[in-house]
């Protein structure tokens, strides 16, 4: 397990009184804590892989998983549990049981919210329909138009949690595809552009709705050497979104990467492979205090 | 002396006052926690049981070995070990199906869902992660123009598996040369066995969604379940079908 505390500034409010002034109670900036958990691309792997002498020999499985979440819950005020989408296909057990023991466990880890990957049309519009009416968490994307199908009720475009004194602004957005998936399979589903989609949500979670942080599910994938739309191009054309969990290209991070968005203001993307190998972990601490000492709004890494 | 700090206070809090207008939350720290899921880590029971009752119907049907695998046979490109058996096992049960000969199997490189199939004994649960999908035939009657189109689109990624019969040199992404049976292109038909996959355009290939095809529903899975059962060993050489 690693950690590594790599956005970190005091406040220049509390610094000065705490080192000059006995009065500082009254002015003590408030705080609130929240831990954010997130998968993405487990792709059915309910089990560990198989101890075949295999690159990933031992790791993952959905009760190991279950049980640190547990771990976590019981030591943190705050949890969201987040999923980046390709729930569903790589293991026997999606063929079988077309993603019923996915969602399931899902619902027993209490999963928050999850946005949808590729693959999770694999088994149809209607098998994903078919699970989703059974989850305990929300499916959330704003950048597929569902009018026209069976789903049409069942996703999001975004969700906010409240959790202690942060109001979170959860959105998602998918891939396109076409080219990707067969349409027999996403039949009437309409891709809208991420990037739009994702800026507008953000921007009426943010300056409408009055949440504090805003996190973009994502299965667009994290970065193509290809002119072709990215966790990487979403950053740098947004300006409300605070973090965008990934998935699709299964990349293995060792830690969220610190991008400037449109303003030029930090913005972090993470991603954590596949198959349920890593558990991503973000623990933010909020703090209220004047804007204009919101050293916050240009963080940096500190290794 | 506490009156007067109590007033600096006021005094420091009325500059902030009159510097920005209100307090808002932000964000003050951020850590990253990298929570390896490896063998010590713990398993939750009440999880374990949940999945029990699933895991004992799957493993009874996959935990079955099928064939041996005698060396390692990793996927890649332009060409695999790997890649040949699969693409020759598709060609040769498409042409037992086709009326029409076919004139090569191909299969794209990303649905290839494992890195390698491992020396020693494979299961049917192996095969179903080697291909999760539901793919099933499906044999494409191409034209030479639509053809190299489909072709040129294969060299983009720099080869995909493809069974015996056939030769390509790719540069730089390009195609310099393709041979089908030793033969250079004609302007006939030539029949291509594909998973359905790509015949819908999967993979960006949308130029074959209008093709002339013959659908079988017989799945690719099945294919390479029934050529392990039946030879007992998996097994491939590389042959330089796609070069570069």
């Amino acid at each position: 397990m690693k950690r590594r505390s790599f956005i970190k500034q005091g406040s220049l409010i509390s610094f000065g009184l705490a080192t000059g002034l006995n009065a500082t109670d009254l002015y003590k900036p408030k705080k609130s804590s929240l831990t954010i958990l997130h998968t993405n691309d487990v792709h059915s792997r309910i089990e560990p892989f198989a101890q075949d002498g295999g690159r990933y020999a031992g790791l993952g499985g959905a009760a190991k998983r279950a049980k640190l979440i547990n771990k976590i819950r019981a030591e943190k005020e705050n949890v969201l549990l987040l999923d980046c989408g390709d729930i569903f296909q790589g293991t026997p057990y999606f063929n079988f049981f077309g993603g019923e023991l996915e969602f399931k466990l899902m619902n027993e880890m209490q999963y928050d919210a999850a946005t949808i990957g590729n693959h999770d049309f694999d088994a149809g519009i209607d098998g994903l329909h078919k699970q989703s009416t059974k989850a305990k968490f929300d499916l959330i994307n704003c950048n597929y138009d569902f009018k026209n199908t069976i789903m049409h009720n069942l996703v999001k475009p975004y969700r906010i949690f409240q959790k202690g004194d942060i109001k979170i602004g959860v959105l998602g957005v998918g891939i396109e595809l076409e080219g990707l998936v067969p349409k027999t399979l996403f039949k009437e589903t309409q891709y809208l552009d991420p990037v739009k989609s994702a800026n507008d949500t953000a921007k009426l979670l943010k300056n409408e709705l009055g949440c504090h942080y805003v996190i973009c599910l994502s299965h667009l994938g994290y970065k193509y050497k290809e002119d072709k739309v990215s966790d990487h191009t979403l950053a740098a054309e947004s300006s409300d979104i605070d973090l965008i969990l990934g998935g699709h290209t299964h990349t293995f991070l060792d830690e969220p990467k610190v991008l400037s968005n449109k303003q030029g203001k930090a913005i972090q993307i993470n991603q954590v492979g596949w198959a349920g190998v890593v558990l991503g972990q973000l623990d933010i601490e909020f703090e209220k205090n004047f804007k204009n000492k919101c050293i916050s709004c240009q963080p940096k890494i500190v290794k | 002396m506490k009156n007067c700090n109590v007033l600096i206070g006021i005094l420091f809090l009325s500059l902030i006052s009159l510097s920005s207008c209100k307090k808002v939350w932000h964000v003050a720290q951020s850590d990253y926690t990298l929570n390896r899921l490896d063998s010590t880590a713990v398993f939750s029971d009440p999880i374990s049981e949940l999945i029990q009752p699933y895991k004992v119907k799957l493993d009874k049907e996959m935990n079955r070995v099928i064939a041996t695998c005698p060396e390692d046979m990793p996927k890649g490109r332009p060409e695999s070990t790997l890649g040949n058996w699969m693409a020759d096992a598709i060609y040769d049960r498409a042409n037992e199906l086709s009326e029409v000969p076919i004139d090569f199997a191909m299969q794209n490189s990303g649905g290839i869902r494992i890195p390698l199939l491992r020396q020693g004994d494979i299961t049917k649960g192996k095969i179903y992660e080697l291909m999760p999908f539901e793919n099933s035939l499906v044999v494409v009657h191409l034209d030479k123009a639509l053809l190299m189109t489909f072709l040129d689109r294969v060299a983009r990624s720099n080869g995909w598996p493809v069974s015996k019969n056939f030769y390509m040199k790719i540069k730089n992404n390009e195609i310099k040369e393709v041979r089908i049976n030793g033969q250079e292109l004609e302007d006939r038909i030539y029949n291509v066995a594909l998973p359905d996959y790509i015949a819908n355009g999967g993979s960006d290939c949308p130029f074959l969604v209008d093709c002339n095809r013959t659908t079988y529903p017989d799945l690719l899975r099945q294919m390479f379940i029934d050529r392990a059962t039946n030879d007992k060993v998996i097994a491939a050489s590389k042959e330089g079908r796609i070069e570069n």
